[in-house]
């Protein structure tokens, strides 16, 4: 699969980068020809890279027990963590191509920016969680809805480092998504406790994680 | 989270209407909040559009309603997400409510709120939404690839999804429910994968925890699909449920009903685009929310001065 972007995709990409203001780094997790879309994920980093030079890619074509993959937490590939001003919980684990590109985007303008348009009442609920939380979120490339629920966890992750949001593509984890019974996306999956499916608003997000870690 | 906030103007909906609605409004000087709905207005899922004035090249939905939100906003209009689920619209101001429990007082509403999916109320459908049970085969139907899944619906939307979905699953079983108005060759020359059950009544998806299979009645005799997956293809219909008590009169088919102004049949409350049935085109929801919106602020500067 080669990977084009339309003009009208590159006019977006050009314009949003224009709000970041601190470096931000991709580490890319692949397994160069060794898994689905390793090499297409690669390629989308370096050419989202191209937009600006703030923008650095890390790359580790390495295995899950490597050091690195280890310092991340990266337990398959492709994967995507995108750290900024911070190093935040953002992480996509399949190619972030479709709709998920925009995700991608975005997540990388929060990261720059270490702030997140969020409803002022939501903010202060995500700020206050103090434990551990992992937001699985599953999509497909095809799903117009699904960036709204993989942008709320990666805007949470942006609030709070103890979040650890995951955008996981659903066709490229089988297992995952048979594992969860993803039959619809977007689905969420809380701490392996709390899932619901569907977009829902920023403050149903946060009451669903409250949820999970009660 | 409970809180109030007061506006001049609130239009519900995020779609090409209200974004236009909310763009004019904020135009004329009136305090607009727009209230979109955390579902994608249905343009977010068109391609292309090659029929809008002054777009010479194609564009997507997307990047059309990107740029209209883009617009309303440096127009000055709010923007929020959040889905209003109840409304008193015949008070003075209007209330609206949302899901998180906020309150909205303004002194005109437009409403924008399109179309949504019409259920079929096959027995079990609710119960295993998301469970194997579909509305979206842009969005699930990758999740049923090879597999074998029946497609229930009428009109257009049968055709389109039956498209979809015939080029990612093993099999599918597609059954019209009235009114049958695509002929049967239509669905057919679609895939080979296609097999069309014809005169079948669905009579309740089957499934504890998810679906295993759909149960059918063909000229009174019940049949078993065994299907992993269900989907469901209708016309949309109006965003009837919000308008439930609030007193704006509809139609037979759940349109909202309004006068050559975008007048509904309640006092300040006005509507346009897909909700009403009118046009069902990007640019005559455009215009007539533009009507909406003029109206509305006559309305509003009426009140102000007491006339």
């Amino acid at each position: 699969m080669v990977v084009e972007l339309p003009p009208d995709v590159a006019r977006y990409i050009k314009d949003t980068f224009s709000k970041l203001i601190n470096p931000v780094t991709l580490y890319v997790f692949t397994t160069k020809n060794h898994c689905l879309y390793c090499n297409e994920t690669l390629e989308i980093a370096r050419i989202i890279a191209e937009f600006s030079h703030l923008i650095k890619i890390e790359e580790c074509e390495c295995t899950t027990d490597s050091h690195m993959a280890k310092e991340f937490n990266i337990d398959k590939h492709p994967a995507i963590v995108v750290h900024g001003r911070e190093k935040y919980g953002i992480r996509f684990f399949g190619i972030p191509s479709g709709y998920e590109l925009g995700s991608l985007v975005e997540a990388i303008v929060d990261a720059s920016r270490g702030e997140t348009e969020i409803p002022p009442d939501v903010k202060e609920l995500v700020r206050s969680i103090d434990k551990k939380v992992h937001i699985q979120v599953f999509v497909t490339p095809t799903c117009p809805y699904c960036p709204i629920a993989v942008r709320a966890a990666h805007k949470f992750a942006i609030l709070n480092r103890n979040i650890l949001g995951d955008m996981i593509e659903a066709i490229e984890f089988p297992d995952l998504s048979q594992k969860y019974m993803v039959m619809a996306v977007p689905k969420i999956v809380i701490n392996e406790k709390v899932t619901f499916e569907g977009a829902v608003p920023e403050m149903f997000f946060a009451q669903k994680i409250i949820e999970a870690i009660e | 989270m409970f809180g109030f906030e007061k506006h001049q103007l609130i239009v519900i909906g995020g779609g090409p209407a209200g974004l236009t609605a909310g763009m004019y409004a904020a135009s004329l000087k009136i305090d607009t909040l727009i209230i979109e709905g955390t579902a994608k207005p249905r343009l977010a899922l068109a391609e292309i559009i090659n029929n809008y004035p002054g777009f010479t090249e194609p564009i997507s939905g997307v990047e059309l309603l990107g740029k209209m939100r883009e617009h309303a906003l440096k127009m000055g209009a709010k923007i929020v997400k959040s889905d209003v689920i109840s409304t008193q619209l015949s008070s003075n101001p209007k209330m609206l409510t949302t899901r998180e429990n906020k309150i909205y007082s303004a002194d005109a509403v437009i409403i924008a709120t399109g179309l949504q999916q019409q259920s079929l109320r096959i027995k079990n459908e609710q119960k295993l939404t998301g469970r194997g049970v579909s509305y979206c085969a842009v969005c699930d139907g990758p999740l049923f690839a090879g597999k074998t899944v029946a497609l229930v619906g009428s009109g257009e939307a049968l055709l389109e999804e039956a498209e979809r979905l015939s080029g990612i699953v093993g099999k599918l079983y597609v059954i019209q429910v009235p009114p049958e108005t695509v002929e049967s060759e239509r669905i057919m020359s679609i895939s080979g994968k296609i097999e069309l059950v014809e005169k079948a009544i669905p009579v309740e998806i089957l499934g504890d925890e998810y679906v295993t299979g759909l149960k059918i009645s063909v000229n009174g005799t019940e049949e078993l699909l065994e299907v992993g997956g269900v989907f469901i293809a209708t016309e949309k219909i109006p965003t009837a449920k919000l308008l439930e008590n609030s007193g704006v009169k509809t139609d037979a088919r759940g349109c909202i009903i309004v006068d050559k102004d975008q007048r509904t049949s309640v006092e300040g409350v006005y509507a346009a685009g897909d909700c009403t049935c009118r046009g069902l085109q990007v640019v005559t929801a455009a215009g007539d929310a533009a009507v909406a919106a003029i109206n509305a602020s006559v309305y509003i500067r009426r009140k102000v001065r007491g006339v």
